[in-house]
């Protein structure tokens, strides 16, 4: 599935394949991430990462300029796990400090977002609203 | 260094037992290292971080404990005993109330009955009602003292030592009719709005037949049963809080920890 395809193909393929996923590819589909949820996953596409770093980077104007502490993250990242969109990888450099990566269905969640995203910005441009992208 | 501020440290870990257990068990140590790594970053207002971490810990604390609660009251065993708890409780309340304002009730009638058979064992011996009925007059709308009025088989008023607006009311026909074929009767008798009398009607037994009420004001028995019912509701609703805080407790300290997903 590529980044290109659009939230209902992979809800349809999500459906066909892993018919316990049917909430998530349905939430794929129709509703927004939240700022913590959208800064979460995103910060994990770059690579794996301990708490710290998640905060640090969702803290940055690029991955979602949101203040968030030690408590929001780790309630997020629960929930992310158990909606199989970010998994613990089991590997640390400190037994307190605690790694995560992206799944490939948090992946796309973040794909599907990023798409929508990305058509609100296209919309807001034909509209005027953004000034149209220069060329680089 | 994280080491110059061991005090934020502590604070911060005092903090995490307001998060249920099974989250504290999960995070606690991944949260106090994030905050470690947060202090350690030079590059961070200590300012900012602590307006950070106060505010996080106030909206993850509602939402984490909020999300225990919700999970809690889904699971089948926990919400149906906390049910079951809350039917038995209701039940013992009500059953309660019940019993007691009949109790209420039917002692308000006591006085009644001895005056009732006084008088009507008088008038069956021959003497006549105005004599056998006392001459004060008790106003039945302010006084809480009993009164007895005596009829004739026909229900027309003989002798009456109260009165209502400055007459003798009558007797609902009603109550006429039961006693013609009935030795006795225990009524709530409504004789106008807001005036509620707690009255025994006799049967004399007789040649001349008729009948004699004695009545009283059942206005500070019914104070009484209002009484009754706001604590036994106040009981109620204190058992209720117990009930749900002992779920909430029970829940929290029995949580199972969610295994991770892979």
């Amino acid at each position: 599935m590529g980044s290109d395809q659009t939230s209902e193909d992979f809800q349809i393929i999500l459906l066909q394949i892993y018919p316990q996923q049917m909430y998530i590819s349905r939430m794929v589909a129709s509703t927004p991430l939240t700022p913590a949820v959208f800064a979460i996953l995103l910060s994990l596409a770059e690579g794996d990462r301990h708490g710290y770093a998640m905060m640090k980077d969702a803290r940055a104007p690029e991955g979602g300029g949101i203040a968030m502490g030690p408590g929001t993250l780790y309630g997020t990242i629960e929930r992310l796990m158990r909606d199989g969109m970010v998994a613990e990888t089991g590997i640390t450099d400190n037994e307190r400090r605690r790694y995560y990566r992206l799944t490939s269905t948090g992946r796309l969640a973040l794909e599907a977002e990023l798409t929508r995203m990305d058509s609100a910005v296209a919309a807001a441009r034909q509209r005027g609203l953004l000034p149209q992208r220069g060329r680089s | 260094m994280s080491r110059h501020f061991p005090h934020i440290e502590r604070a911060y870990a005092a903090s995490l037992w307001l998060y249920p257990a099974s989250f504290r068990e999960s995070y606690a140590d991944a949260m106090i290292q994030s905050l470690r790594d947060a202090l350690a970053d030079s590059n961070l207002s200590r300012l900012a971080l602590l307006r950070t971490l106060l505010k996080d810990l106030i909206q993850s604390l509602i939402k984490e404990n909020l999300a225990m609660l919700r999970e809690t009251i889904s699971r089948p065993t926990l919400f149906y005993n906390a049910l079951v708890l809350i039917a038995l409780c209701t039940a013992i309340c009500l059953g309660f109330v019940v019993i007691e304002q009949q109790a209420l009730r039917q002692s308000a009638n006591d006085p009644q009955l001895g005056i009732a058979t006084d008088l009507a064992i008088r008038l069956a011996r021959g003497i006549p009602p105005t004599v056998a009925v006392p001459n004060d007059k008790t106003d039945m709308d302010l006084s809480l003292s009993p009164f007895v009025i005596a009829y004739d088989e026909q229900g027309k008023v003989l002798a009456s030592s109260a009165q209502l607006n400055g007459a003798v009311p009558q007797l609902p026909q009603g109550v006429l009719d039961y006693m013609r074929t009935h030795r006795e009767d225990r009524i709530t008798w409504a004789p106008q709005r807001y005036v509620r009398i707690a009255s025994v009607v006799l049967r004399v037994s007789s040649p001349q037949g008729g009948f004699v009420v004695a009545g009283r004001n059942l206005r500070e028995v019914e104070a009484r049963k209002n009484l009754l019912l706001q604590m036994a509701a106040f009981v109620w609703l204190g058992l209720l809080g117990i009930i749900f805080v002992g779920t909430f407790l029970f829940g929290w300290l029995n949580h199972a920890p969610k295994a991770a997903a892979a």
